[in-house]
């Protein structure tokens, strides 16, 4: 049993009638999501690709925002793309009425701009990772997540291929959506033998280190102005990292509006002669901080942005340690549950009082 | 470029002995986005008013910055000047210069200096104003009244007129507590005669809607323009506009489950002073249906949990008692008492005639009720007496008065504060018992606390006064000018403004998925734009660019 068969299995009982899954683009170095319905094209689709350019709930997003589709699709995105997904449906972004979520335990993703530069030998790498789980050269974001399995996340059906190996497919429902389409094969389901939940364990310690390790590193870098100029230094403000983030969903991006882009120039002038000098292209940071402020608390660490820099900037390093230390202040997960309100949108009278008068916030 | 006229205050010398006014006049002259400067000594005056109309008039001024004190004091003030002079009321602003500048400090170069860097932000700010319109609605003289015990009805006969509709919404059938009582204090009258006296004259009143088996879902809009969603029993939904909101819901007695020394809800025939009063025999029998030879009505039970007294429970009990011993001569009546508690004129009478009718009243320290042989006993310590044992069969319990079930979550929905018992707080103690810190919004009956049929009856011509003489029909309201709007455009429907309204203004156009703000119902908080992150909705009075021009001159 593979994936692909599988996929058709459902489709001749009509638990959906399409699939959006990705597929590998005819130039053979990347991938691109595609809404289909033809048994040859799902045949070539792979859910599981080595590098994800643009994250499914993005898709997602232009695909339903308006309306349900009137046709069941099953979509196959890794776990932080439906937790996105989540997150958009809470905004009204996404509409999840027919949508079936695939997801699988996910290893990692390999940096956009080095696969396409080699895009056999990292195929080649990523279907041995596949076995062990343990690889080099993901995106940092990856090494440092937590959420890569059927926890954290709402998922359908889950396809839980960490170390099963061999002809058999460790398949689960995990919502009623999920129970009535593995309901609906005639499949002899065996019971599952494997070790799979020690293997989840190891790697999650190994990527939850990972993340301790990392934010302790980045924690002095972004500590004071001066030291935010110096990481966000090599920014040319394109924005590139807003276009491609899941969770941003404004038409305009504030950013962009003429409140931040048309400036007199005796405002530049004042702030020169008042500092002594000003650089441009102006208001990088207010960029990111602005953006973080706005989407900080739906970010579920993906590491698109910094996939999409065009310079490089670590920007998913220093989103992800503002989100995991945000969203712990709220005990909020994005992406957990679609009934768990933003805390934005929350009003207690009675909260956060230790973070109230701190030198040293904890 | 529009002219921009700016006028210092020196407030009589409140303001001039600190600031250095010719110093700012010679700052500001420099500036040659600003027409002309002048200073005088105090505005607010009528020479001073009419001063500014005539001055803005000559100079053909197009916005207008006042330097003088806080705009709590005279905003509306000059606001009206701008008016009479033919501008925008909109088209100033009015600078703190003195409980900001000159009442902070007396050292006069900081005061001044101050003062010019908010003078100068304040120009630059007026730049950016908008033409916004004043509106004013037909204020809507009804009446909604919530709860169709006597008290709701009271208030709804009290109010009601030709030109006044009165809306009575109940979730049950009218009539409220009294429906279940015998007599009434303290006449002993027929509790169904006067009941039933003032729901036919309601529901003969073609000024009052009655919505019986109808629940209010949430209350919108302030006063003289509330709207109510309400939904029947067969799921029907009716919308009500109306005025002023009444909330008339009957208090309920407390029920003593877990108060195990009272045997409620474990020991056979020990009922509550309500339940009894509802048993709908005319004889006074057991559950059993054998008559009750002998009863016990214990006074007090659950004044410790409650931390209150009820006023009521004594000279109810004593009403309770002789209503049985009238209905059943040979029935013997004990009452146990803690402390008597008679607080009308009528009730010193009153407690002697129950004496004068054989029932035998006893003082407790402590009491316990056990089941002995079918029957119930009472186990009492008196002050002075070892204890006595005393074998009934049947026990009425007295208990206290507990706010209505409702009273919290119309409380929130009128963000009207509740006290430490669950009633809702009065405006004022003393002053406004049967108005709320929310203007519009009245009390009477149970809301705040216990009270008996005379208070309530009392209360409700109160609530009546109140909106008879503030409600006046062809009233006209003013409706916030500064709202905020969202922009269609920019909107993409997240739905977030939405949640954030605390006044309910803002909804999703399901059709174009974007939000719409109610100008009629919206304060002008800004918490939508706020929370909006692409700027999507805004303040009319409060726009990202005129904050941010005011800002850059404090700052530079």
């Amino acid at each position: 049993m593979t994936v692909r068969k599988l996929i058709h299995a459902f489709m001749e009982k009509k638990c959906f009638q399409a699939v959006l899954a990705p597929v590998r683009i005819p130039s053979g170095e990347s991938f691109a999501y595609e809404l289909m319905n033809d048994r040859t094209k799902i045949e070539q689709c792979e859910p599981l690709p080595p590098i994800m350019p643009i994250p499914g709930a993005r898709v997602l997003r232009d695909l339903t925002r308006k309306g349900e589709p009137d046709f069941k699709i099953l979509c196959i995105m890794h776990p932080c793309e439906i937790r996105a997904a989540v997150e958009l449906a809470k905004l009204r972004q996404v509409n999840l009425n027919n949508i079936t979520f695939m997801s699988f335990d996910c290893p990692g993703v390999f940096p956009t701009k080095d696969y396409i530069l080699e895009p056999k030998k990292y195929d080649t790498s990523y279907d041995e990772i596949l076995k062990t789980f343990e690889g080099e050269n993901f995106r940092v974001s990856c090494t440092t997540c937590i959420h890569f399995s059927d926890d954290g996340i709402m998922t359908d059906i889950h396809i839980a291929n960490l170390g099963i190996n061999g002809d058999k497919l460790l398949v689960q429902a995990l919502s009623k959506k999920g129970e009535e389409c593995l309901g609906a094969l005639d499949l002899s389901l065996d019971q599952e033998t494997s070790n799979r939940q020690e293997k989840i364990n190891t790697v999650r310690k190994k990527r939850e280190a990972n993340r301790e390790k990392l934010f302790s590193e980045i924690r002095p870098q972004v500590k004071g102005m001066d030291n935010l100029d110096s990481y966000f230094a090599d920014c040319i403000n394109c924005h590139n990292c807003m276009r491609v983030c899941p969770i941003c969903y404004c038409r305009q991006c504030f950013f962009d509006s003429s409140d931040t882009k048309r400036v007199e120039t005796d405002n530049y002038v004042s702030r020169a002669r008042k500092k002594g000098g000003i650089a441009f292209p102006t208001d990088t940071l207010l960029f990111h901080l602005g953006r973080m402020s706005h989407m900080n608390l739906s970010c579920i660490g993906c590491g698109a942005c910094e996939d999409a820099c065009a310079r490089d900037v670590p920007v998913a390093q220093i989103f992800n340690f503002m989100a995991d230390q945000l969203q712990k202040m709220f005990e909020y997960l994005p992406g957990r549950n679609i009934e768990e309100k933003i805390p934005v949108l929350t009003y207690t009278e009675d909260e956060l009082h230790e973070y109230e008068d701190a030198k040293e916030k904890p | 470029m529009s002219k921009i006229g700016l006028y210092l205050c020196k407030c009589g010398p409140n303001i001039a002995e600190v600031i250095d006014l010719d110093s700012i006049v010679q700052s500001i002259s420099q500036d040659k986005t600003v027409a002309g400067v002048q200073i005088h000594n105090l505005l607010c005056s009528e020479d001073g008013k009419k001063f500014l109309a005539e001055s803005i008039k000559k100079n053909e001024f197009e916005r207008i910055v006042i330097a003088a004190c806080s705009p709590k004091q005279h905003e509306a003030t000059f606001m009206q000047v701008l008016s009479s002079a033919g501008l925008n009321p909109y088209m100033m602003q009015l600078v703190n210069i003195r409980e900001q500048c000159a009442w902070v400090t007396p050292d006069k170069n900081a005061a001044t200096a101050k003062a010019l860097t908010c003078i100068r932000a304040a120009i630059n700010r007026v730049k950016y104003h908008a033409l916004l319109e004043k509106k004013e609605i037909e204020c809507d003289p009804g009446v909604i009244i919530i709860g169709g015990s006597i008290t709701g009805l009271e208030t709804a006969l009290r109010t009601a007129q030709h030109d006044r509709k009165v809306y009575l919404v109940e979730e049950t059938t009218l009539g409220g507590r009294i429906k279940n009582m015998r007599v009434l204090l303290p006449l002993m009258a027929s509790a169904r005669e006067i009941l039933q006296a003032k729901i036919d004259a309601v529901r003969n009143n073609k000024h009052i809607e009655i919505l019986e088996n109808c629940t209010i879902d949430d209350i919108l809009g302030f006063f003289g323009n509330f709207v109510a969603h309400v939904h029947a029993q067969d799921k029907k939904e009716h919308e009500l506009k109306a005025g002023a909101v009444v909330l008339a819901l009957d208090a309920q007695q407390f029920t003593p489950t877990g108060l195990s020394s009272f045997g409620y809800g474990q020991i056979e025939n020990v009922f509550t002073a309500a339940e009894f009063e509802a048993l709908s025999s005319d004889k006074v029998v057991t559950k059993s249906g054998k008559p009750a030879d002998s009863v016990a009505i214990i006074h007090c039970v659950g004044r410790k949990q409650l931390g209150y007294c009820s006023k009521i429970c004594c000279a109810n009990s004593m009403k309770i008692a002789r209503d049985i011993v009238s209905r059943s001569s040979g029935t013997k009546v004990i009452q146990f008492y803690k402390d008597l508690c008679l607080p009308d004129k009528s009730y010193d009478r009153f407690y002697e005639e129950t004496q004068s009718k054989g029932i035998q009243f006893i003082r407790y320290n402590e009491i316990e009720i056990e089941q002995k042989d079918g029957h119930v006993a009472v186990k009492v310590n008196s002050p002075g007496d070892e204890g006595i044992k005393i074998t009934v069969d049947m026990i009425i319990l007295s208990t206290g008065i507990t706010p209505p079930s409702r009273a919290a979550e119309f409380a929130r929905m009128f963000n009207v504060p509740i006290d430490e018992y669950g009633f809702l707080k009065q405006e004022h103690t003393i002053l406004e018992p049967v108005s709320t810190i929310t203007e519009g919004v009245f009390i009477c009956g149970g809301m705040y606390g216990p009270g008996d049929i005379t208070d309530s009856l009392a209360q409700a011509g109160a609530v009546a006064g109140k909106i008879l003489s503030s409600l006046v029909p062809g009233k006209l309201l003013e409706l916030e000018a500064k709202t905020s709007t969202v922009s269609e455009t920019m909107c993409m429907g997240c739905g977030a403004c939405v949640d954030i309204c605390a006044y309910g203004a803002v909804k999703l156009d399901q059709n174009k998925n974007i939000s719409v703000v109610n100008e009629v119902l919206c304060r002008g908080c800004g918490n939508c734009a706020s929370v909006c992150p692409s700027g999507a909705a805004g303040h009319r009075h409060f726009t990202t660019r005129q904050i941010a021009q005011e800002m850059i001159q404090i700052l530079k």
